[in-house]
């Protein structure tokens, strides 16, 4: 069907009028059926938009941080107790206020981490286990502290600390090898929610295909005015062409949003890898004191009957063996606060985007009220005429 | 015309809108009511063994398990309950524990879930917790394993004939090739370490005083400070008589599931572990693969004198117990299937993995290995005796625990060690006590 015979054109002298108002009230249909179609389409955009960015800000990257945080603060606790037991610190004041700083701030986190957690019931599962593992860690520390200090209870209070170290950093279930896995596992759940995102070709033509019919039908049905009614400007149609345009302006911010949020997601990857490679050198680092603690108490008089060729064994056996003392020097665990601030600001500058889209539905309501308003009195004349 | 069409659009919007709400409740109660989650300490390749048998359990009943396993079992099931988050079915090797989850009115009875009556063919042993004046059946066990096996590797050592007698043992550390040390010992097993030593006092105790004092010692109602207890101790350093292979602080480091490498080392470095029948399969996950019955196998912690059948020695004996903290269908049906012959069948794989019961209707002949047929059978047959320390209120077992590792390290301070223990008895209410331990006694 050709354009002209949609809008029912005529020779002047057939009945034309009626002819006219066919047109206009065709016209009408499909104009709205444009808006509407537009309408519903940049609505899901924006309510995906909108949800993505929630959910990234509320959930997954408070999460992920949390989680490193956690990770974190727990390595250095290992490692301020463990130096307080080398210096002999912890015969005066126990493990530390260090360690006791860095349990504080681990658990703070865990708990953040567990209510912003949306990994699902079975990581809700699992943070629960790490807290419960976290108090049975401090436990194995006070246990550690409260034997070294008694006399001749040395050899019993080096062997809580190795407990409570190996609980830890155990490569299968311990402490830190669950939070790495939850943590994983929000790394993943965010790189699928900012994967299918505004920018997949299918949902980018939801709205420009529409918008673009709605266009050409405006441009279609000004003309049509203009032959018909020699009326060259329609400024409610020409309002609503200017309403469809700032739909898509603001359906465009949301590409903005979705960029920001792919940023944050490359941001919290990056600082999970940073963050890796500093507790790393520091495990390494503390597992390397707490070995040096156990061999000199088996080569002391404490460790009588002591075979050091087969504890040395036990020893190597601790999966962080392979560095020095030394390794745990020049990381600065303050750098995790770094990683959390330009997310936070990243976040920020996301959520208002997506604040921005919430304008939009006010622009496209507006759509087919110009819509009717613009054709109204034309065809309001040719139903009088008609009849 | 145009308000007709617009009501067939608004009812059709209203019938779409009703069935999508229709559909998401009852997907949301379906899935809900689909699932079961499950706590318990397995891990690694005893959790894989373990999921075998979950998802048997949902082929045949249609019903998800979520299952979470971790070694600090005690912690997180306290902090789920107190958070309201336990599981529906928790599975523990302590019955002491369970007991007090029962006192709390946390557990849930299982009179109407299984045949709990006396006579019962399908009834497992140590159904019940008793505690005063309660009768209920709070929990089943679901596995079990003999404590106190000795395993070895060196046939040349031990000889045609395992130990018969406490005197036997004594000449095998005299007869240890020159440096070698006659007993691995692997104490750690975080966060409850130490609890493979209290296995050996609890066996040497029953050994030397036999089940009626071992039941009370059990149950509170005897002192650490007796005789008995200290003589058990002093018999167990007696015994380990400075032949442990790398020395106490080897041996508390080491973890209890590599006390044995050294034995299949070349040369050895030690020949008998002191462990349970789980340890089997333990063994040949080792690097060097050894083969039950082939490159190790096992004899029962020998009496202190001939004067005693070993076969009618009581067994220590520990079980993994399963109890329901959410009263559904669901965790019904679970534990149902877990005391059952084919939940077994499912986790031994048909008899060929070291997994034991105290269901009566497992036939010992069923194990491919005679070894486990053997383990089995004592199951069956013996006597056995509840580990004195899983039956313990929790405060006690800590510290049993504790003093195992603190004992190792200098067994000059026994006797400090012996009053601090009893220190913890005292302090501890006699209702938390449990006083079930010994089968028939």
């Amino acid at each position: 069907m050709t354009i002209a015979r949609f809008l029912g054109s005529s020779r002047p002298g057939d009945g034309a009028d009626s002819a006219t108002g066919v047109a206009l009230r065709r016209l009408r249909v499909a104009l709205l059926a444009c808006a509407v179609i537009l309408l519903l389409t940049t609505a899901v955009l924006f309510w995906e938009t909108r949800a993505t960015t929630n959910a990234v800000a509320r959930q997954s990257a408070p999460s992920i941080v949390e989680l490193t945080a956690a990770h974190e603060a727990l390595v250095a606790a290992d490692l301020a107790v463990i130096r307080s037991f080398d210096s002999g610190e912890v015969r005066l004041a126990g493990p530390g206020a260090d360690y006791q700083d860095q349990i504080a701030m681990a658990t703070q986190s865990l708990a953040r981490a567990a209510e912003a957690n949306s990994a699902g019931p079975e990581a809700s599962q699992q943070i629960q286990l790490v807290q419960g593992l976290v108090v049975a860690y401090m436990g194995l520390v006070g246990q550690a502290d409260a034997n070294y200090r008694q006399a001749g209870g040395a050899g019993t209070g080096l062997t809580y600390l190795w407990y409570a170290s190996q609980l830890l950093h155990a490569p299968a279930g311990g402490v830190l090898s669950q939070l790495e896995e939850l943590r994983d596992s929000n790394e993943e759940l965010l790189t699928d929610r900012v994967g299918t995102g505004v920018r997949a070709p299918a949902v980018a033509l939801s709205w420009i295909l529409p918008l673009l019919a709605l266009l050409v039908a405006l441009w279609l049905t000004l003309g049509f005015l203009k032959r018909r009614f020699r009326r060259t400007v329609n400024l409610a149609l020409l309002a609503a062409a200017g309403l469809a345009l700032g739909l898509a302006a603001a359906a465009s911010v949301s590409f903005v949003a979705d960029s920001r949020l792919q940023s944050i997601r490359d941001d919290l990857a990056q600082g999970s890898y940073d963050s890796q490679v500093r507790t790393e050198a520091l495990a390494a680092g503390s597992g390397a004191v707490l070995t040096d603690l156990v061999r000199a108490h088996c080569q002391g008089d404490d460790g009588s009957g002591c075979d050091a060729e087969a504890l040395e064994t036990i020893l190597r056996a601790d999966s962080r063996n392979g560095a020095g003392r030394d390794s745990a020097g020049g990381h600065d665990l303050g750098q995790a606060a770094l990683t959390a601030v330009p997310v936070t600001e990243r976040i920020s500058s996301a959520t208002a985007a997506a604040d921005v889209v919430l304008l939009a539905p006010l622009f496209g309501l507006g759509i087919p009220l110009l819509i009717l308003i613009g054709l109204h009195p034309r065809i309001d004349e040719y139903r009088y005429r008609a009849r | 015309m145009i308000q007709r069409r617009y009501r067939w659009l608004a009812a059709a919007l209203a019938a779409v809108t009703v069935a999508a709400g229709v559909g998401v409740v009852v997907r949301a109660a379906a899935r809900s009511a689909d699932q079961v989650s499950v706590l318990a300490s397995w891990t690694g390749a005893e959790e894989a063994a373990f999921r075998r048998v979950l998802t048997r359990f949902t082929e045949l009943h249609g019903i998800e398990v979520s299952y979470q396993g971790t070694r600090a079992l005690s912690q997180v099931l306290v902090a789920s309950v107190r958070d309201g988050s336990a599981p529906d079915v928790a599975i523990l090797p302590n019955p002491g524990e369970l007991a007090s989850y029962a006192r709390q009115e946390l557990l849930y009875p299982l009179d109407e879930v299984l045949d709990v009556s006396d006579g019962a063919a399908e009834g497992p042993r140590w159904l019940r917790l008793d505690s005063g004046e309660r009768t209920k059946v709070y929990a089943v066990a679901i596995k079990a394993d003999i404590k106190g096996l000795i395993w070895y590797h060196d046939r040349d050592l031990v000889g045609p004939e395992p130990p018969q007698t406490w005197d036997d043992l004594h000449t095998l550390r005299d007869a240890v090739p020159g440096g070698g040390s006659l007993w691995c010992l692997g104490m750690a097993s975080t966060p409850a370490s130490g609890w493979p030593g209290t296995d050996w006092i609890e066996n040497i105790l029953l050994r030397r005083s036999g089940a009626e004092t071992y039941q009370q010692w059990a149950s509170g109602a005897l002192e650490w400070t007796s005789p008995e207890v200290i003589g058990a101790w002093e018999a167990w350093g007696e015994l380990l008589g400075g032949s442990v292979y790398g020395g106490p602080l080897t041996a508390v480091l080491t973890e209890f599931t590599a006390s044995g490498r050294p034995m299949f080392t070349d040369p050895p470095g030690c020949y008998l572990d002191h462990q349970a029948s789980f340890m089997a399969g333990v063994y040949e996950g080792f690097e060097s693969a050894p083969k039950r019955g082939t490159d190790f196998e096992f004899f029962r912690f020998p009496p202190v004198s001939g004067a005693e059948p070993l076969g009618d020695s009581p067994a220590v004996v520990s079980a993994d117990l399963a109890g329901v903290f959410s009263d559904t269908p669901q965790a019904r049906e679970l534990v149902r299937f877990l005391a059952s012959e084919e939940a077994w069948w499912e986790w031994a794989d048909g008899g060929s993995d070291s997994v034991f019961t105290l269901t009566s209707s497992i036939d010992p002949g069923a194990y491919q290995d005679p070894a486990d047929g053997e383990i089995a059978r004592v199951l069956a047959t013996a006597p056995l005796c509840f580990d004195a320390s899983d039956l313990m209120p929790a405060t006690m077992t800590n510290a049993f625990h504790h003093a195992v590792l603190e004992y190792l390290h200098d067994p000059l301070r026994l006797e400090s060690i012996i009053e601090n223990l009893e220190a913890v008895r005292l302090s501890i209410d006699q209702e938390q006590w449990l006083e079930m331990s010994c089968d028939g006694s």
